[in-house]
């Protein structure tokens, strides 16, 4: 249903997709067994192009106001891109030089992660809660990887993981935004994050979350997809298919610019 | 302009590639040095991943050496046999070059070596370069002329397997020739570069070689060097980046026809100044990184 409706939603307007999702939300379907929130992303593929860029990610949902009985809620949004082995190394000072001296290896660090809500998170569930449901950066979990060689003892693993948080944020790739959830009505909400052009391919996936007196009490999950299209698609996979022809298509490239220059230059 | 790079999987400005494509064809076609010394560190610095930096940096040396190894030739600065016993050692070098990083590698101080020997060998090449220079430079202005290479008797001549030279107006034992390839090629196996830097003031000062037929020469090596280590770090690695070397090489191929034009106006002594005074910028800046550097900490995809 919610392809459905994506599909419908990329090209209405905030008022027309909120009444369209009031409508298929609780009008045919508000029985006991319906979900506390529904939610879906505006646009659940995206294509890298040359001209890529970045992209904005629109995700959208609605709560049955029915059955928070009234009483104030918040929403959580987490989009997570696909994780990769990331290497922190640190230098140190060695005879005048600074040397890479100790490295850690995380073994799951999403390329890109974001967090959207209503209200600072702090205030919208104590830190065992957000803990469980990684809701902030401070608790997004990045496991390292076992039985590594130089690596630093436990006690200074925190500033190898404060480092990479710190050059994440500085990049746009680690993103927390408090007030970042608009809603149209009483159940409809809203709410829009940028992915940069760093945060590359895969699969991204968003969790939304209802949140009641510091506990979940209903979840969410829409998934969008970045790929390469066209000649990106081409190169790329020609790269890792078949690289030693890739490699002479490079060679044979770049000698045939080469020789065409000359024979330009030679003309003129 | 922005344009995405299917490799590096990040944006690029158009213009800024094609103006460093440029400039380092511009020193290509000018001095005769490949420009993979100043490429790579360039690319990195214009945050392209070291990886795709590194894989990527030979490929538009290609056509730039190309292009400046014909314009060297009609000018009859091209020695094509002491070329070719240059060639025939940096491969055998190349191959030892692979070796020695994989062995860096398994004990995780490449970066630090290959930054140490970029300072080491670009200060004395830089410094040697500049003394020498200047100095003959001085005589010139004095009204002597500059000093003449015929007639020299070193150690080198009493090696067997002479040969001539004809391009060079050198007669002299193969054993050198060859040597200094397989010095050059280890190098470029390390350091991941065409060579040109060391290459040049070896056929100058030890070889005896004519500034001018030195660069033409040195450039017809790069064209094989860095074809070879394109091809081995895109089987390897598959890290070269098609994209971004084709802005370089449209940016480089027109800087070395410039480049080669200006080196022909320039006197020798000016053009070997320059040089070395570029060698040595370069040498200081990466010393600089490794006694103070900017940020303790470097995070990497482990990936690449």
């Amino acid at each position: 249903m919610f392809s459905r409706v994506a599909a419908i939603a990329r090209k209405l307007t905030p008022a027309v997709l909120a009444g369209t999702l009031a409508l298929i939300a609780f009008s045919s379907d508000a029985s006991a067994s319906a979900n506390i929130i529904e939610a879906g992303a505006a646009q659940n593929q995206f294509y890298i192009e040359p001209s890529y860029d970045g992209t904005s990610i629109v995700l959208f949902g609605a709560v049955d106001r029915d059955r928070l009985k009234g009483e104030p809620f918040d929403i959580a949004v987490t989009l997570r891109g696909p994780v990769q082995p990331v290497v922190v190394w640190k230098k140190d000072r060695r005879a005048g030089l600074w040397v890479n001296s100790q490295r850690l290896i995380f073994d799951g660090v999403p390329n890109y992660f974001a967090v959207l809500s209503t209200r600072p998170l702090d205030d919208i569930a104590p830190l065992a809660e957000r803990d469980r449901y990684e809701l902030g950066i401070d608790v997004l979990s990045l496991p390292i990887r076992d039985e590594q060689k130089n690596a630093p003892s436990k006690l200074d693993r925190s500033e190898f993981e404060a480092a990479l948080v710190r050059q994440k944020k500085a990049a746009g790739l680690f993103v927390e935004e408090a007030r970042a959830i608009d809603f149209f009505g009483v159940s409809l909400f809203r709410t829009k994050t940028f992915l940069p052009a760093a945060a590359g391919p895969g699969l991204y996936v968003a969790h939304f979350y209802v949140l009641q007196g510091g506990k979940v009490i209903g979840d969410a999950t829409a998934r969008i997809r970045l790929r390469k299209i066209g000649i990106e698609a081409r190169l790329s996979s020609t790269a890792s298919e078949h690289p030693w022809l890739y490699g002479v298509i490079a060679v044979a490239l770049a000698a045939f610019v080469g020789g065409a220059t000359s024979f330009l230059t030679r003309r003129t | 302009m922005q344009v995405y790079l299917p490799i590096a999987e990040m944006p690029v400005n158009v213009l800024l590639m094609l103006g460093l494509g440029g400039a380092v064809g511009f020193l290509s076609g000018m001095f005769g040095v490949g420009g993979g010394f100043l490429m790579t560190p360039l690319l990195i610095f214009a945050g392209i991943p070291s990886a795709v930096a590194v894989a990527t940096g030979a490929n538009p040396l290609i056509a730039s050496s190309i292009t400046g190894t014909i314009a060297q030739a009609r000018r009859k600065n091209l020695d094509t046999k002491l070329g070719l016993y240059l060639l025939g050692g940096g491969a055998v070098g190349a191959f030892w070059g692979v070796l020695i990083i994989r062995y860096l590698r398994q004990i995780g101080q490449v970066d630090l070596f290959v930054s140490l020997l970029y300072v080491v060998f670009m200060g004395a090449v830089g410094s040697i370069m500049l003394v020498e220079s200047l100095r003959a430079l001085r005589k010139v202005r004095r009204g002597q002329p500059a000093a003449k290479r015929t007639g020299r008797h070193g150690w080198m001549h009493g090696l067997p397997f002479k040969t001539r030279f004809p391009a060079s107006k050198l007669y002299i034992s193969a054993i050198p020739p060859v040597v200094a390839g397989v010095l050059v090629g280890v190098m470029s196996g390390v350091m991941g570069v065409g060579g040109g830097f060391i290459l040049v003031p070896i056929l100058i000062y030890l070889l005896h070689v004519p500034t001018n037929v030195a660069v033409g020469t040195s450039l017809f090596q790069i064209i094989f060097v860095s074809a070879i280590t394109t091809v081995l770090q895109a089987a390897m690695n598959q890290t070269v980046d098609i994209a971004l070397a084709l802005l370089l090489m449209l940016g480089g191929a027109f800087g070395a026809q410039v480049g080669a034009a200006a080196g022909q106006k320039l006197r020798a002594e000016e053009l070997r100044l320059l040089l070395a005074l570029l060698v040595l910028a370069v040498g200081l800046r990466l010393g600089v990184d490794l006694v103070l550097p900017g940020e303790i900490f470097s995070v990497r995809s482990a990936g690449f």
